[in-house]
């Protein structure tokens, strides 16, 4: 910055010593002008607008002028505060100055005047100066200023362009990313309309620098630029006037035209165009007269063309645009020193330009050094980032907003197998499809709505390829989209595996479908993951509170909690059974339970079983086993009433015994009875007799009573079921009942039964049944023993500290081998009158019972039947 | 008919059994000794006066029906009785 206010100060040195050399005067009225200047201050147009200024000014010899520039370079630096500590600033800083007139050069440096200018400006009379007056927008909002501004000929420009290259029929129009930038190109977008019939147009506008000059190297031929204004790239990047012009002409592959005066060194061609130093002095004159104490608003200013044919010699010859071609009156620049003695009133102009250019140079040349430095860093930038273009596999194209192709990298390209000249320029879709319109399943109908990024997969018949197509809107300042990058990546690979895993998938679940089992598959904190069809049909109908209408994503483990259909204590009992499983307590878990349903009683088979996959889970099954148990529970019942049959045979086997049971009591009472009613007819009758005689009685009807209701118990026919059973009482019991059928001479049936045995939860009846049969069997294997030796033996005792031992001992035959194989089938018998079914009924309640029976031969002749009964619950009976 | 030296002897197992035939032969008139066992019968010194045996036959310690054959009862001078007339079991 100091540099540059120094140049400054060196330019106005240079012109102070062409203007005043020899003015001695020093009583001249003293007019201080302070010059407002939106850039930076050695912007070539601004000093050139300042020459011819100064010029004016000083060609009247009736002031002495002070200047003051204050180079505000807005564009750089946008931010507001900014603007009004400026403004502070210079209220501050010409405090002790009176400031006669304000020349303020451009509308961004009048906006601020008008916006932040402190009050000691107020007053003072304004020019307002700008190249054009279409870039003021409506000349009516600017208040209390002298307007001056010149005409930007754009469409004379064009024409000429037009007229010197008759092939052309592309014009690339360049602009910048700044308001300024903006202003200028609706301008020119206004003034080209009319040549839409000649040729087309293409803008690249608020492109990011190294895209434009990548772009522009790429230009097809017959075509040209025109340059418009490039203060602000689409980075956001700013750039001094002819900056940006400079880096574009150095890439440009075709001949670039413009309108300024100021880009006629900085590589363009030409054209119609405006001089600064004219419009310099347009303003000097405007100064002068309000200094002669006109009104600035009172001023009628005419609009001044001051555009002319202006060339570049060196330009002209590089196009092989022949001077004969141009037309009359035609300013051809830097062909011929001589040539400038013939226009005499540039000279001054020209050697004054170019020595203040050598000051220029000479102070920039440290920054030029660093320029470069810095371009050459670009430019290893630029070529990495090209590198990296190139070599990505994804298809790249960035395209301005009408889609046409602006840049493509390589893989594009070879996709498209076409040369780069018949791609860029051209609109995408006519390129990759050949239609006129983007396709329908284009996504890009869809950012330009939005004006963000959009996304398809897209089927390519063209190439047989899946292809992933992005397109993300590139948005300027004002959030207009000013062209896209449009990215294609080949998922056809992806989208094959895809396919196959979704086939595969489907496999698993068409095999999961055909299950006839309700499967659900749960993870480790017990939610769903999936259930089959069948599961689906099965919690439809409510076949189960087990089988709940589940989908993935919920909690079995809470549906059964909370399941109140549930039998008491199913849920704990399946909760339990899963989380054993899932914490891995044990290998599967599995139970039988009933439930109602709507169609009745059903039962289930439940299955728990780890799910083998490393995040880990359960699989559960559930099998309607329905038909199986009640073919079980009808082959129970059938037992049942087969048991109580065998029962009754058994009984019936007793009943001679059992009529002697009775007879003996009933005997006695009639004895008794009888016995009585003589002592009593006696004289003295002895009473004490008769008493006991009728105790007697009384004793023996109830042991008569009690026989009755044994057997009553055993013939009827009951459900079997658990209660509290004292095993030695049932022993005796038992043995009461047989002692007179199992009359053999000498038998005798010895009870060695254990005592402070624990209470058996069992069947009273059945437990007696099979002891009764048991009795039976080894009294009758005594028939061929001989008397003294005929001995039974029923022992009772603990087996361990979990179950009952019972058995019955006899010194009988013995089983033979074949026998003893067979002992416990149905129908099998060694007994001539045997049914066969007392063994089998009694191993079928000893095994419903949860105990074992089994019969050995003992060692001294005979053989023994015992059996075992838990103590703690077996299968209910 | 009632002759007092006469004696009914029974035998029965079955002591409420054998106390009321007791009572209903004393009622009647008649001396009674009673066994609960034939052993015990056997092993009483019974003299030569009239009497009677009536004989559960259904004891333990006796054969039954087939006792008669080969006890000491046959060459006694008294006749006896069976009671009660059932069958031996099977």
């Amino acid at each position: 910055m100091c540099r540059k206010t120094r140049s400054l100060t060196l330019l106005l040195a240079v012109l102070l010593l062409f203007a005043i050399p020899d003015d001695p005067s020093a009583s001249l009225p003293r007019k201080r002008i302070l010059i407002l200047f939106p850039y930076e201050s050695n912007t070539p147009g601004f000093v050139k607008f300042d020459e011819g200024f100064g010029y004016m000014l000083r060609s009247s010899e009736e002031y002495e002028f002070e200047f003051y520039v204050e180079a505000m370079d807005l564009t750089r630096f946008p931010d507001e505060r900014y603007h009004q500590r400026l403004m502070e600033f210079l209220h501050e800083k010409y405090a002790g100055i009176s400031i006669d007139l304000i020349v303020a050069i451009q509308l961004p440096s009048f906006d601020l005047l008008l916006k932040h200018g402190p009050e000691s400006f107020h007053n003072v009379p304004v020019i307002l100066y700008s190249q054009d007056r279409r870039l003021l927008g409506d000349p009516k909002s600017i208040p209390g200023a002298a307007v001056v501004t010149g005409q930007l000929d754009i469409k004379g420009t064009l024409d000429l362009a037009i007229r010197l290259h008759p092939g052309v029929d592309k014009v690339f129009v360049i602009s910048g990313a700044s308001r300024f930038d903006r202003l200028l190109e609706g301008i020119a977008r206004e003034e080209f309309r009319s040549f839409e019939n000649q040729v087309r147009f293409q803008y690249l506008s608020g492109l990011p620098m190294r895209e434009l000059t990548r772009y522009v190297s790429l230009l097809p031929e017959d075509s040209v630029v025109f340059y418009l204004s490039v203060l602000r790239d689409g980075n956001g990047k700013a750039f001094k006037s002819p900056e940006a012009l400079t880096l574009i002409s150095k890439h440009a592959s075709v001949p670039i035209y413009s309108v300024s005066e100021t880009y006629i060194d900085s590589g363009i061609v030409g054209g119609r165009l405006i001089s600064h130093l004219a419009h310099g002095a347009m303003a000097g004159r405007v100064a002068l007269r309000i200094l002669a104490g006109e009104e600035p608003t009172d001023l009628e200013l005419p609009e001044e063309s001051t555009s002319r044919y202006i060339f570049h010699a060196r330009e002209l010859k590089r196009w092989g645009i022949l001077e004969k071609n141009l037309p009359p009156g035609s300013d051809v620049r830097y062909r011929d020193y001589s040539v400038w003695e013939t226009h005499r009133w540039q000279i001054v102009w020209v050697v004054s330009i170019l020595i203040i250019q050598t000051l220029l140079i000479s102070a920039l040349v440290t920054s030029l050094r660093r320029q470069r430095r810095t371009e050459r860093a670009l430019k290893k930038s630029a070529d990495e980032w090209q590198t990296t273009f190139d070599s990505t596999k994804d298809r790249i194209m960035l395209l301005d907003r009408d889609f046409q192709i602006l840049r493509v990298n390589a893989a594009v390209a070879s996709s498209l197998a076409l040369p780069l000249d018949q791609i860029l320029g051209r609109h995408c879709y006519s390129v990759v499809h050949g239609t006129n319109t983007p396709p329908g399943n284009c996504p890009c109908a869809r950012t330009v709505k939005i004006k963000g990024h959009e996304e398809a997969i897209i089927y390519e018949g063209k190439w047989n390829a899946w292809l992933f197509v992005s397109i993300d809107p590139i948005l300027n300042d004002g959030k207009e989209i000013t062209g896209f990058v449009h990215t294609v990546k080949d998922v056809t690979d992806q989208k094959r595996a895809a396919e196959a895993i979704e086939a595969s998938e489907a496999f698993n679940r068409a095999v999961l479908a055909s299950l006839k089992n309700q499967v659900a598959i749960l993870d480790r904190e017990g939610t769903v993951l999936a259930v089959n069809e069948s599961w689906r049909q099965s919690a439809e109908q409510e076949l189960s509170p087990l089988l709940a209408g589940l989908s993935p994503g919920e909690s079995y483990l809470e549906v059964c909690r909370q399941s109140v259909h549930a039998p008491a204590g199913l849920a704990d009992q399946v909760l339990d059974g899963i989380h054993s499983v899932l914490d891995g307590n044990r290998e599967t878990f599995s139970f039988e339970y009933s439930c109602d349903s709507p169609s009745g009683p059903r039962w289930f088979l439940m299955k728990v079983m780890p799910f083998k996959t490393p995040e880990g889970g359960v699989v559960i099954s559930h099998t309607d086993i329905s038909e199986r148990k009640s073919a079980e529970l009808e082959a129970q019942l059938r037992r049942e009433e087969l048991t109580h049959v065998t029962r009754i045979v058994t009984i019936g086997e007793l009943a001679t015994s059992l009529a002697h049971e009775i007879n003996q009591p009933m005997t006695a009472i009639l004895c008794n009875a009888e016995a009585a009613q003589r002592f009593l007819s006696r004289a003295a009758p002895d009473l004490d007799e008769v008493r006991r005689i009728l105790d007697d009685i009384i004793h023996d009807d109830r042991r008569a009573g009690e026989v009755i209701r044994r057997i009553r118990t055993l013939v009827k026919k009951e459900i079997p079921r658990r209660e509290a059973v004292v095993i030695n009482d049932a022993v005796r019991e038992t043995i009461t009942l047989v002692r007179s059928a199992c009359f053999l001479e000498g038998l005798s049936i010895v009870e060695e039964l254990g005592s402070e045995l624990p209470t058996l939860q069992c069947d009273h009846v059945q437990l007696q049944q099979v002891i009764l049969n048991l009795l039976l069997n080894s009294t009758a294997a005594m028939r061929e023993t001989p008397p003294a030796l005929r001995r039974v033996v029923i022992r009772t005792a603990l087996q361990d500290r979990r179950s009952i031992l019972v058995s019955v001992r006899d010194s009988g035959t013995g089983i033979d081998k074949d026998a003893m194989d067979r002992l416990f089938e149905p129908f099998y018998t060694t007994k001539a009158d045997g049914l066969g079914m007392g063994l089998s009924i009694s191993r079928s309640i000893i095994k419903a019972h949860g105990g074992t029976i089994w019969a050995e031969n003992n060692e001294g002749g005979g053989a023994t039947f015992s059996f075992t009964l838990p103590l703690d619950s077996g299968e209910q009976p | 008919m009632k002759d007092e030296k006469s004696v009914v002897y029974v035998v029965d197992d079955d002591p409420s059994v054998l106390r009321s035939v007791e009572r209903f032969l004393r009622s009647a008139g008649y001396q009674v000794r009673t066994f609960t066992s034939a052993l015990d019968f056997l092993n009483f010194p019974h003299q030569d006066t009239p009497g009677c045996l009536v004989l559960d036959v259904k004891m333990p310690d006796l054969g039954g029906s087939n006792s008669r054959s080969i006890w000491p009862i046959e060459r006694s001078p008294f006749p006896s009785f069976s009671s009660p007339a059932t069958e031996p079991s099977p």
